[in-house]
């Protein structure tokens, strides 16, 4: 069967929560924040909550209440890591790509002969 | 940094608790607190506040608002997705299954509120004339009030300087503004081409902070600095310079001024009293000292006045200071100001001769009544077909109770049933409205347009649509929730009697509506042909009539006119007179004096001044004595009176000779002319003076021997253009003038033959539905009595008697009613057709005719089906 379909902005949030994750600090405001420092791209929380929520219906991520926290108002945090699933395609994405970038550098005409 | 940590804003967390799903919330909002604080630390608080409200209204997606996981979902009927899903699925098997039932009932709901939508489309047009300015409960429209009680004389334009005494005076105005129209129009040179607008305007630098206009190019401040500029609507600048974006800066020439296109503004709303194209600073009409002085004056009443109010100031208590203030700058005044609402002009009857378009409140109220019923006839298709097809759905309703499906839930699932019927006609009925709208705005001369981004449109649309929904779908609904199941499933008929008798009960209101829009049709007819044929007393064929434009110079020009008109080839006769004949309205009282005349008698009389030639152009008739003649010195002094005013004024015989005193002159009376109806047959022929003085006069008037029409005209334009080179030669033909006399009553007819004949194909469509209903119904009876060697016009006969009756019965309720509402509307006219018994005849004689023919159609194929076919089947 074909993996199931990731889309771009899916990948990205998937790839911060699989970093973030180490730490067990993956929640909606952390990776927004990632993201928006790693990629200097415009996201809203609302559109990573709603990518994260698409993510954990596809069963690549899953969730877990954390601890409270003053400067939520004593609310918990929905902490989320990857799944055995998600990670899987994330090698396989990964794969993909490294397989064509590797036909890039492998050329037929040297871009750099010393 | 002491201070108190900023809370995210209040009412925007409020609306996330309440949309946001239970099970989400805590993390959701957790996440969307810790971010604020985040953002205030890097923004402050009110980019951080205005983020927030952001990032909640970004939360409303259906991600986020999804209830409980379904599991825990109570089962609320209706939110509920899956059943929502069924019962559409059975709602669109259903229309599938009775395809012609499905397509009859959409047609017909498509056709009634298409005309319903258009109908209301105009009447809320006419209702909210002027109501679209910002300010328009504050501005008042001044008008000025001469004489007292029945023959008070209203008009409704105000000296030029009575603006800036009641600013300087008359405390709580806050902004004065005036109007000129140009009683001709005005011409416009573009390179030397002349361009006659009537729809131009002198305005106040007030104007369009009075009044709201939408300004396309260029703004309401820069507009009318300069007394040289111009402003044009979009579609004015579109015919006279092609793209409204070029006219900017554009030279205009008005007589000998060069004026500048310095704004465009959008055309004005079809519910704007001021409908104007082209429009001008006041100072741009006030460029000679001529025109100055004329204008500056407090005896000439030449623009229209509004006064916007300070909120809450009671307009009754300025009216008296404005008429102090003609008191004060003119001591022989005698003219009353009084202030009339913006809202209030549409309908006002009280002024006399204005230039604004007026409308008629019952006329309007009766159309959009009619509209309505309209609406009401379609959705009594709906009723009539769905309760007959009840008994198609017991077996449904039966299962559906018994698995333990509610009363409520049943019903909500035959109102949304019908919602989607309806929903179904309304797409339909928005194709037939764009289709329609062309001949539409043709036929109101307003320029209406499917406009979805236009709320009103929408209002209307929804709104008829949910007037339909409730009014077709209740009753339905009602009925096939409350079959009882244990009856539905052993077989018994559920539907009683009492049901077809309700039905039959709509059949007859919707024919009864229909019969009374025939007959009101053939009234209006009987009374516009009426009108349009009676001899009035005078000539109307072959004549054309035009006005010189007002200037010191128009009795000059009136005779030089004449003159040369006399002497071309193709025109008989040449006159004119004070006013139109078709339509006189100069009346006079109090100068009149007569042999034997009662001192408190001062009776009103119409005045018209005519010459020796006016006799023959109109061809009058005398019944005594002579007419005016040009050798005659002493006929300036000299009277002849109509018949009614011989009887009137008490004239004893002979009433040739005797001395008349009238307008200051003494003379005698020379002649009675044959009453004509010089006023529309509304009104009654009162008495007349006809008078010979030459220099009151301005309209001309031409007769023109048959068949040499073109050539006398293009001659007249000819001698018109030799005299006035600038001014456009524009006539119209006695004839033409008179049916316009009749021009809203001829619209009545047309609009009301069109009313009828939509209610009467909604009503078939509905009768047809039934018929093919019954016949079904009935196919094993007509199978018997088919064996039984009934005949095929015996079978019609009686599936068709049944249908008849209920027509006949619509017959009997509607003529008393038609033969009311017809005496009302008959009761405006003082000359009138009587309501003959044989309209009611033949009105009903359609009616069942056209019952009968669609009926027929059914219980023919009914008759003549093969019994063995009917029969075999059990």
């Amino acid at each position: 069967m074909k993996r199931t379909y990731l889309g771009e902005f899916e990948e990205v949030v998937l790839l911060t929560t699989a970093v973030l994750a180490l730490q067990g600090q993956a929640y909606g405001v952390a990776i927004t924040h990632e993201i928006i420092g790693e990629s200097g791209r415009d996201v809203r929380l609302n559109q990573i909550h709603a990518a994260l929520q698409r993510l954990e219906e596809k069963g690549m991520v899953q969730s877990q209440m954390g601890d409270p926290t003053p400067e939520r108002g004593g609310r918990r945090k929905r902490l989320f890591t990857v799944t055995a699933f998600g990670q899987r395609t994330l090698e396989e994405i990964h794969a993909v790509r490294a397989n064509l970038w590797s036909r890039i550098q492998t050329p037929t005409t040297p871009i750099l002969s010393v | 940094m002491n201070s108190p940590t900023p809370r995210p804003p209040r009412l925007a967390d409020q609306l996330l608790e309440w949309f946001v799903a239970p099970h989400l919330l805590e993390s959701l909002q957790g996440d969307m607190h810790e971010e604020f604080a985040w953002q205030v630390e890097r923004l402050g608080a009110n980019q951080a506040n205005w983020r927030y409200w952001r990032e909640v209204l970004g939360f409303i997606r259906p991600s986020a608002i999804r209830l409980l996981p379904q599991a825990n979902r109570p089962a609320v009927p209706f939110f509920n997705v899956d059943q929502l899903r069924s019962i559409l699925n059975v709602a669109w098997r259903n229309l599938w299954r009775n395809k012609l039932y499905s397509t009859l009932n959409v047609a017909g709901l498509g056709m009634g509120l298409a005309a319903a939508v258009l109908i209301l489309l105009w009447v809320q047009n006419e209702l909210s004339f002027d109501t679209n300015n910002q300010h328009a409960d504050q501005i008042y429209h001044v008008t000025n009030t001469l004489g007292m009680g029945d023959e008070a004389w209203v008009w409704d334009k105000s000296p030029l300087v009575l603006g800036e005494a009641a600013q300087r005076n008359v405390p709580g105005i806050d902004r004065i503004t005036r109007l000129k129209k140009p009683s001709q129009g005005l011409t416009f040179r573009i390179n030397n081409v002349p361009f006659h607008e009537e729809k131009a305007a002198f305005i106040d630098s007030t104007w369009f902070d009075t009044f709201d206009y939408q300004f396309v190019i260029g703004n309401a401040k820069q507009a009318l600095q300069d007394p040289n500029s111009l402003i044009l609507t979009e579609s004015k600048a579109r015919t006279w310079f092609r793209d409204p974006a070029t006219a900017i800066g554009k030279f205009v020439r008005l007589d000998s001024v060069n004026l500048m296109v310095k704004a465009i503004v959008r055309d004005p709303r079809p519910n704007s009293s001021f409908q104007y194209d082209v429009l001008l600073p006041i100072a741009a009409g006030l460029q000679t000292a001529d025109q100055r002085d004329n204008d500056r004056n407090w005896s000439n009443f030449n623009y229209e006045l509004f006064l916007q109010l300070k909120p809450g100031l009671d307009p009754a208590r300025l009216g008296p200071k404005l008429t102090q203030l003609y008191r004060a700058y003119k001591k022989d005044s005698t003219v009353t100001a009084s202030l009339l609402p913006l809202t209030a002009i549409h309908f006002d009857t009280t002024i006399q001769n204005d230039d604004l378009p007026k409308g008629n409140r019952q006329t309007v109220l009766t159309i959009g009544l009619v509209g309505l019923l309209i609406l009401v006839i379609a959705s009594i298709n709906y009723v009539n077909l769905s309760t007959a097809l009840a008994g198609q759905r017991a077996k449904e309703v039966g299962v559906k109770k018994i698995i333990g499906a509610g009363r409520g839930s049943l019903f909500g699932q035959f109102l949304l049933e019908s919602g989607l019927l309806t929903g179904l006609a309304l797409v339909l009925a928005v194709g037939l409205i764009a289709l329609l709208m062309p001949a539409f705005n043709n036929f109101t001369g307003k320029h209406f347009s499917l406009d979805l981004s236009n709320g009103t449109l929408w209002l209307l649309l929804l709104g008829s649509l949910v007037l339909t929904v409730l009014l077709a779908g209740i009753y339905p609904a009602l009925l096939l929730s409350s079959l009882a199941p244990a009856r539905v499933l052993r077989g018994i008929n559920v539907l009683q009697l009492g049901n077809a008798r309700f039905r039959q009960g709509l059949v007859v209101a919707q024919f009864s509506v229909a019969i009374i829009l025939i007959v009101s049709t053939l009234v209006i007819y009987r009374q516009v042909q009426f009108v349009q044929t009676q001899n009035p007393g005078y000539q109307r064929e072959h004549i054309f009539s035009f006005s010189v434009p007002f200037s010191p110079t128009s009795k000059a020009t009136r005779s030089y006119l004449k003159d040369r008109l006399r002497e071309t080839a193709g025109i008989e006769a040449v006159t004119s007179t004070n006013m139109s004949i078709i339509d006189m309205q100069s009346s006079h009282r109090g100068s009149l004096k007569w042999a034997g005349k009662a001192d408190d008698f001062t009776p009103m009389v119409a005045q018209f001044s005519v010459e020796p030639q006016t006799r023959s152009v109109f061809n009058l008739k005398l019944t005594q004595g002579r007419w005016f003649q040009t050798d005659i010195r002493l006929d300036s002094a000299n009277v002849i009176l109509n018949e009614t005013a011989v009887k009137s004024l008490g004239l004893k015989a002979p009433v040739v000779g005797q001395w008349f005193e009238f307008q200051g002159r003494r003379g005698q009376v020379i002649g009675v002319a044959r009453d004509f109806h010089y006023r529309s047959f509304h009104e009654k022929i009162e008495p007349m003076v006809l008078f010979y003085a030459p220099g009151w006069q301005s309209e001309l008037y031409a007769k023109i021997r048959p068949g040499a029409t073109a050539t006398a005209l293009a001659a007249a334009e000819k001698i018109w253009h030799d005299r006035m080179p600038d001014q456009p030669f524009t006539y119209t033909f006695l004839d033409d003038s008179f049916a316009r006399l009749y021009e809203s009553e001829q619209k009545a007819g047309q609009l009301f033959s069109l009313f009828a004949g939509v209610a009467i194909l909604i009503s078939c469509l509905g009768l047809f539905g039934l018929a093919t209903f019954m016949a079904g119904q009935r196919t094993k009876e007509i199978g018997i009595r088919k064996v039984l060697e009934a005949s095929v016009s015996g079978i019609v006969a009686l599936l068709s008697r049944d249908f008849i009756k209920l027509v006949l019965m619509a017959i009997v309720i509607a003529s008393p009613v038609a033969w009311w509402l017809m005496h009302q509307w008959l009761a405006d006219f003082a000359y009138k057709v009587n309501i003959d018994w044989w309209l009611f005849a033949v009105a009903g004689g359609l009616a069942v005719s056209i019952a009968l023919l669609t009926v027929s159609f059914q219980s023919i194929r009914a008759a003549l089906m093969n019994p063995v076919k009917s029969l075999r089947s059990e």
